[in-house]
């Protein structure tokens, strides 16, 4: 079989939407007859311009648009638009100049018309250059569906943010909270067999807790995001990363993990910080995103579990996480 | 055979049937036009389709696979949707012919 190489340039047009799927199709034509036209999926993403959801510090829904000047001199942005659903949004930019590889963070508020699975789309206009489109979802649940995480400070004494399992042999209290260096999950279970004869990757096999956490709130992102875990294993208690942002395998992870057992109270407490710098995109002046935690136990019969939110034991989906903020 | 296990009753599987096609390739469609992207554009294609920078050109390597015994001389073309601009320096080719594995 013989073959030839041919080389195609596709670069973004002034209408490109970044994020939306759309087709590239190449045929080729022999003396009027067509070959079998080639189609692929294709997505664009910028460094020019990134958008998600965060809340801001008066604490209102906002999209934040964050524009890079990717050129070699000053752009000026002149305005930043957004669309959702039918309602559009102009977010003031007051001409501000931005310097060669510097970013311009604006915050365009999410209007009370927007709910679950509203699609949206940012515009920055700037002077002399390109419109520059992205796009997302957002959802804003309702208040009681938001779960709280308070300051690392207040976490000894805080009321859990939520209570699962009601059986007398097993049940777990989670408690939120964070610092502008991490995020810390702790899990306190109430379990009369602590039980756990694995290590690294294999934990969730046995007594253990896992942790999951995506950008944004539930829905507004494909991706699975993070998951952790964290046992007391034979050698003490053990840190792992199952999944990394980017969805590959974990290795190495800077997470912590405090894991102590009390025989005589039959509780065990998993206290797992988890450092914003392993969770990129994920930032703690987003002030939100999407966790979910799954308490595993085997009393020697096979795993069993308590789970706060889905996404983790069945399919990896961040759809089915909790909706956190992160409170003052 | 391992184990003891035995088969009783009617078999799921179906019996082949030969068939024959009557189906005649014109030469053109005997060339086949394949889009090759790298690691970062595959990253998280299945769910999202292949990624490409919004900042400047991409470029997609385009192979196309003679499978005629002649060669074959004709002109390449592609688009795209959502507002993607494409371009092609050079879309007249020739492919050479189809070489037969040399058999004993």
């Amino acid at each position: 079989m013989s073959s030839v190489a041919v080389a195609v340039k596709v670069s973004a047009g002034p209408d490109t939407v970044m994020g939306v799927r759309g087709e590239l199709r190449v045929g080729a034509d022999f003396g009027g007859r067509k070959a079998s036209p080639s189609v692929a999926e294709i997505t664009g993403s910028s460094l020019t311009g990134t958008a998600g959801h965060v809340l801001t510090t008066g604490g209102k829904h906002a999209v934040r648009a964050v524009y890079t000047n990717t050129t070699d001199r000053p752009t000026r942005l002149s305005a930043v638009t957004a669309q959702f659903g039918e309602k559009r949004v102009i977010a003031p930019t007051r001409g501000a100049t931005v310097q060669p590889g510097e970013s311009l963070p604006v915050d365009v508020p999410i209007p009370g018309t927007a709910k679950d699975g509203t699609d949206y789309r940012v515009r920055f206009v700037t002077v002399g250059d390109a419109v520059h489109r992205i796009t997302g979802t957002v959802s804003v649940p309702s208040v009681d569906a938001i779960t709280r995480a308070g300051p690392l400070a207040q976490i000894d004494g805080a009321p859990p943010a939520a209570s699962v399992g009601k059986a007398p042999g097993l049940s777990a209290d989670v408690t939120l909270a964070w610092s502008q260096e991490a995020l810390v999950v702790d899990v306190c279970v109430a379990d009369d067999v602590q039980r756990q004869t694995f290590t690294g990757q294999n934990i969730w096999q046995g007594d253990s807790v896992q942790v999951a956490l995506a950008p944004g709130f539930p829905g507004e992102t494909v991706s699975a995001g993070a998951e952790y875990g964290a046992a007391l294993t034979s050698s003490g208690a053990e840190s792992v990363v199952f999944r990394t942002m980017d969805g590959s395998p974990g290795t190495r992870t800077a997470a912590t993990s405090t894991v102590t057992r009390d025989d005589s109270a039959n509780r065990t407490r998993y206290r797992m910080s988890l450092p914003w710098a392993e969770l990129a995109p994920i930032a703690a002046d987003q002030r939100l995103l999407s966790v979910s935690v799954l308490v595993n136990d085997d009393d020697g019969g096979g795993r069993s579990f308590l789970a706060w939110g889905g996404g983790i034991s069945h399919a990896k989906d961040s759809g089915q996480y909790n909706a956190v903020t992160l409170a003052d | 055979m391992h184990g003891a296990q035995v088969v009783t009753g009617k078999s799921a599987l179906r019996p082949v049937k030969s068939t024959r096609s009557s189906l005649t390739l014109t030469p053109a469609q005997r060339v086949v036009v394949a889009q090759h992207y790298g690691d970062a554009a595959r990253a998280g294609s299945k769910a999202q389709g292949y990624r490409l920078s919004g900042d400047g050109a991409n470029t997609v390597d385009v192979q196309l696979y003679n499978l005629n015994d002649v060669p074959m001389t004709g002109s390449l073309h592609a688009d795209a949707d959502n507002g993607w601009r494409t371009a092609i320096a050079q879309p007249q080719v020739t492919i050479p012919r189809c070489r037969r594995w040399p058999w004993p």
